[in-house]
């Protein structure tokens, strides 16, 4: 056993790791600490139901600390958890796919936009981010929006993860990863522009 | 080169390469789309509803209860209020 002696801070270290990986119970619940909250929403903006965020949370770190001595710090302890969250999360996704209505996803034509009548979205679009109607319709387009075309989504324009980590914590290559971050975002943008012409919002 | 090959070589760069929307090559795609209004906009309200989706979908606390759960699903209770 290697306890920690020192004081714990936020920050991942070789020792807390191997501290972990030796069984320190303290050091575990000390990376539990510093992850589970970003973990915890990975598995909301994945799962879109807190229930299912939850069960996701857990299911990751029982299996991080189940299989803690295979991880050999190559990469960080939070990009070998975060890609157990991912793993676990789609698993859920894969189920609940099964039972649910997807909706299809047409590329535009950019062609066919040359004289076509689009609107612009007005300024104010942003601060109406406060309405609950409007962060409801947000939020419904996203949940409507294909599994496999919203992980991408998820972890490249939220999580904020490079196109090639998407991919492999996906695993996908990377051009698809580009294709369907492009279709989820022309699917959002849609929805969206749906939802501002019913609300009167679009000239 | 029309402007309808610009449009058509803008949607494949932005395909493509699948850019990120505040980079270099998707301010190029944005110029030269300016040849084609239509898919100006779109393109625009394309990136203004993924910071809304950053807004609308920005990361929450994890709520006491939640994290209660976790630590005793682990056997970390004892140890919660020490980490």
């Amino acid at each position: 056993m290697h306890p920690i002696n020192r004081e714990l801070t936020n920050e991942e270290t070789p020792e807390l790791i191997q501290s972990a990986q030796d069984g320190d119970r303290k050091a575990q619940s000390h990376l539990v600490t510093m992850y589970s909250a970003r973990i915890y929403n990975l598995g909301l903006r994945m799962l879109r139901n807190n229930e299912d965020a939850e069960d996701m949370l857990q299911e990751t770190f029982i299996t991080a600390f189940q299989k803690i001595h295979t991880f050999k710090q190559k990469s960080t302890f939070y990009t070998w958890v975060y890609r157990i969250g991912v793993n676990i999360a789609l698993g859920k996704l894969r189920k609940q796919s099964r039972m649910k209505i997807s909706y299809s996803i047409q590329e535009p034509d950019f062609e066919n936009l040359h004289g076509l009548k689009i609107s612009d979205w007005p300024e104010y679009i942003e601060t109406k981010v406060s309405d609950e109607e409007f962060r409801i319709a947000l939020k419904v387009a996203l949940d409507d929006l294909d599994e496999k075309y919203r992980s991408v989504f998820v972890l490249r324009d939220l999580e904020g993860l490079s196109t090639a980590k998407t991919a492999v914590a996906l695993e996908l290559s990377e051009s698809n990863v580009k294709v369907r971050l492009m279709r989820a975002r022309l699917f959002l943008r849609d929805r969206m522009n749906s939802f501002l012409k019913r609300e009167g919002w679009l000239v | 080169m029309t402007a309808k090959h610009d449009v058509e070589l803008q949607k494949k760069i932005c395909m493509d390469f699948g850019a990120d929307l505040g980079s270099e090559l998707c301010q190029e795609v944005g110029s030269l789309m300016e040849e084609c209004p239509e898919c100006k906009v779109y393109y625009d309200t394309m990136k203004r509803s993924v910071k809304l989706y950053r807004v609308v979908e920005d990361e929450c606390e994890l709520p006491n209860a939640v994290s209660e759960r976790l630590f005793k699903v682990l056997n970390l209770d004892e140890l919660k209020k020490d980490a």
